[in-house]
């Protein structure tokens, strides 16, 4: 799958998947994939998002307060 | 550089997953050809047992082996995260329930004498408690996840002092000088130290650069839907079951009781639930342990210190004439454990984070 995505990177998978909930019933088009490569070597989860409604998932993170470990843009 | 990227890239499709898988398959079935005893070309819970016994923490006739597998992976792994940079200490420092899950997990394994790598390579030598083994870890990472998705989290994880990321790796240089100057194993059922530590030390790079995992793959599948990894253990089932063949390996068998195999799918279920819990399977564990992650080598140690427990009170058997044989004590040992695992799981969600 190609295009412009941003990775939502998280200390643990119940933390994704509560990210994950938030982002959809805010309106932003949130999934869980695995961790890309090219950002780490954890085999762990993140939630993957358009890169062009980053704003708006970075507001509804800051809104509910929920820690990330960042934000990174992929491809 | 960016070579060695695009290598890596592909090796996390699914393509390049399953050419691991091949490769990991192919090592076990030619392990166990060399003299690894039969269906444990690779398994990294015996592995363990072995390596607790040759250190002097039980003494099980028969398991008291330093293999060099193990160190192999943790060497190959370290090397691999060296080379990329990768080579980080990193932790939640929750020490106990670390050590606790990687206790639990052998506590499983202890049951089913052998962990998920175990039971793949025994379906791939037609040994039917294979799949059994299998779908108890299965449904234990279905456990796991269940317990993820009620909010299961060890914590925020984060970096350590650069010099940690070198214990582990140094350690396993002391156990390899220990191996090659030490006790020299006769008597153990052993593939040549060269082919072993060879067969170790490629697995812990394509594994570290991969992400191979046995509990991930079923994960990935069932939380992402996402196979990338299942085409790993897929690769390794299928290649060794046809080396298998080739090498005259592979003989139908069903060698326990129906007690026997509830015994062990438990004790399987036990180590998928304490594997996702802890956010890779044992195997995976040896590989985040080289590259610096200090959980997982408490994890390790868990794992060893109850193997070494559970030989010495004579609760499990060693890997004797059956696939795996279940007392009244490891039976109990066994539910509590994933009673224990369960109340873990509810129990521990990060304070502060979760609302």
């Amino acid at each position: 799958m190609s295009g412009a995505w941003t990775a939502i990177l998280v200390f643990s998978t119940s933390h994704a998947l509560r990210i994950e909930r938030l982002l959809n019933d805010g309106g932003v088009s949130s999934k869980l994939i695995p961790v890309p490569r090219s950002l780490g070597s954890n085999c762990g989860v993140c939630v993957r998002i358009p890169r062009n409604e980053r704003a708006q998932a970075e507001a509804i993170l800051e809104r509910t307060r929920i820690e990330t470990d960042g934000l990174r843009d992929f491809t | 550089m960016r070579g060695v990227g695009s290598v890596t890239r592909w090796l996390t499709s699914a393509a390049g997953l399953w050419l691991v898988g091949a490769v990991v398959g192919a090592l076990g079935a030619i392990l166990q050809n060399a003299g690894n005893p039969a269906n444990m070309g690779l398994c990294t819970a015996g592995f363990i047992r072995d390596i607790a016994g040759a250190l002097g923490l039980h003494r099980t006739e028969g398991a008291q082996y330093l293999r060099p597998e193990l160190i192999g992976l943790l060497l190959g792994a370290a090397l691999s995260a060296g080379g990329a940079g990768e080579l980080k200490s990193r932790g939640a420092n929750v020490g106990v329930i670390s050590v606790a899950l990687g206790s639990l997990a052998m506590l499983g394994a202890l049951a089913f004498h052998g962990c998920s790598m175990r039971a793949m390579l025994r379906m791939a030598g037609g040994d039917l408690t294979g799949p059994v083994g299998l779908g108890g870890f299965v449904a234990g990472v279905v456990m796991g996840l269940c317990l993820l998705r009620r909010g299961f989290s060890v914590g925020r994880r984060r970096q350590g002092p650069a010099p940690a990321s070198w214990l582990v790796p140094v350690v396993a240089v002391g156990l390899l000088a220990f191996r090659v100057f030490g006790p020299s194993g006769a008597g153990q059922q052993r593939a040549p130290l060269p082919l072993s530590l060879g067969a170790g030390l490629v697995i812990g790079v394509l594994a570290q650069r991969s992400r191979f995992c046995t509990m991930g793959a079923f994960r990935n599948l069932l939380l992402m839907r996402d196979p990338s990894l299942l085409a790993g253990v897929i690769g390794t089932v299928v290649t060794a079951f046809v080396l298998n063949v080739v090498l005259g390996q592979a003989h139908l068998s069903f060698d326990a009781t129906f007690v026997d195999a509830i015994g062990g799918c438990l004790g399987m279920a036990l180590v998928g639930l304490a594997s996702t819990l802890a956010g890779g399977c044992p195997t995976r564990q040896v590989i985040l342990a080289g590259e610096g992650d200090g959980d997982a080598a408490l994890f390790l140690i868990g794992m060893a210190v109850t193997a070494a427990l559970g030989h010495n009170a004579a609760i499990f058997s060693s890997c004797g004439e059956r696939a795996m044989d279940a007392s009244p004590a490891a039976l109990v040992l066994v539910v509590s454990g994933l009673a224990v695992s369960i109340c873990l799981g509810l129990r521990l969600r990060p304070s502060g984070q979760e609302g």
